[in-house]
């Protein structure tokens, strides 16, 4: 009888180690050139519109990872330059058989940057590519969930009532298929790194 | 009778070539192939030029200005982060050091346009003139792209002293253009 309880202790034993040991297999995000949350926080109370002017909200981001990158169409470098760079990626992401991805093209200059004026610049890099915009408040609630900061000048600071300039961090955000904040890429961004870290992620996600 | 001639031959082509890169004017030259400006996206009035200018002078000289065939407004923009935001301002001049380069690049110092009169498309050419403070002037059209035709001409992470640490890889960037001219290799 002892023998056979101190088996079964064994077994467990051994099948708890199997599991675990298996759950410490998720990828290691310390190669990650990004950084990960630890703690994902959902998206709240999302209110833009997308580039057909219909409403995005917070479900609108589940079930699919999302690429965020938060600018203007008036930028000359970094957002054109980042966008080319997330087309890059969602090329190496195609030749694979991965799981759904896109990039959002959140625009912090409503003044300038219409719905259609949107549609027409993000599908320049990538037929796929959805632009989003709303009203100041709007943004400013989203971009905070999202670490994002930016500054549009008051009109009175305006060199040019329409050659402004707008400062802006120039992160990636990424989000998961719950709409949780998974993930931030500060300059320099590579397509390769994105994509390397992607894949970590996807790893790390399914994992947990 | 060729196996001796053909070392000598590559000596002298090499010394020759490497004198050309090295002195054939006292002042700025363009690095090969660095030039170009971006494509603009549907409806963008905007766009950045990005160049490599290499001074082989013993003496600093500034890029005081430029100006293109396809815009009335031009200005030499350098990158700050300040508080994690990246903040585009208008420099008056861009220093290229003596026996160094300046090299303008995405996400780094660059030549700002804006009120494009029109699109530009991919594969047309742009006529830029710029403008030194030693009183020289150049002029040279460059190519548009929709993406850096540059090899290797990843973005650099900006800290707002980038502009100043950045000297020291020119150098050894240069020191690459020249092995690049060297037909031996």
């Amino acid at each position: 009888m002892n023998k056979f309880a101190i088996a079964l202790v064994a077994i467990a034993a051994l099948g708890a180690g199997l599991f675990f040991g298996n759950r410490q297999s998720a990828p290691d995000l310390s190669e990650l050139s990004g950084f990960s949350f630890p703690e994902p926080e959902a998206l709240a109370d999302v209110g833009l519109v997308d580039h057909n002017n219909e409403p995005l909200s917070e479900t609108d981001f589940l079930d699919q990872w999302t690429f965020i990158y938060v600018g203007y169409t008036f930028c000359p470098d970094y957002c054109p330059m980042t966008l080319t760079n997330l087309n890059q990626m969602h090329t190496l992401l195609s030749e694979e058989d991965g799981p759904k991805a896109t990039t959002l093209l959140v625009s912090v200059d409503p003044e300038r940057d219409t719905p259609e004026h949107l549609k027409n610049y993000v599908k320049y890099f990538n037929e796929s590519f959805i632009g989003a915009t709303g009203t100041p408040e709007e943004i400013r609630k989203f971009a905070d969930q999202v670490s994002a900061v930016y500054s549009v000048p008051e009109p009175e600071n305006r060199d040019d009532p329409k050659n402004y300039l707008v400062d802006h961090s120039s992160s990636v955000i990424l989000i998961n298929p719950e709409a949780e904040v998974q993930a931030i890429f500060t300059p320099p961004q590579t397509a390769e790194a994105l994509a390397k870290d992607f894949h970590l992620l996807v790893a790390h996600h399914e994992s947990r | 009778m060729n196996k001796l001639i053909t070392p000598a031959l590559i000596t002298a082509i090499s010394l020759l070539l490497l004198s050309t890169v090295s002195t054939a004017t006292d002042g700025i030259m363009v690095a090969e192939d660095s030039a170009w400006v971006r494509a603009t996206p549907p409806g963008s009035k905007t766009t950045a030029i990005y160049l490599t200018l290499m001074n082989n002078s013993n003496t600093d000289i500034d890029l005081t200005k430029v100006s293109v065939d396809v815009s009335d407004r031009v200005e030499l923009h350098t990158h700050t982060n300040h508080d994690g935001m990246m903040k585009m301002q208008e420099i008056s001049s861009i220093t290229v050091p003596a026996d160094g380069q300046a090299s303008l690049k995405p996400h780094g110092d660059h030549i700002m346009v804006f009120n494009l009169q029109e699109p530009l498309k991919a594969g047309k050419e742009v006529s830029l003139e710029l403008t030194f403070n030693d009183g020289n002037t150049m002029t040279l059209a460059i190519p548009v792209h929709k993406e850096s035709p540059v090899s290797g001409d990843k973005p650099t992470n900006h800290d707002g002293m980038q502009h100043h640490g950045e000297h020291m890889d020119m150098k050894k960037n240069e020191s690459d253009d020249l092995h690049q001219h060297d037909p031996a290799s």
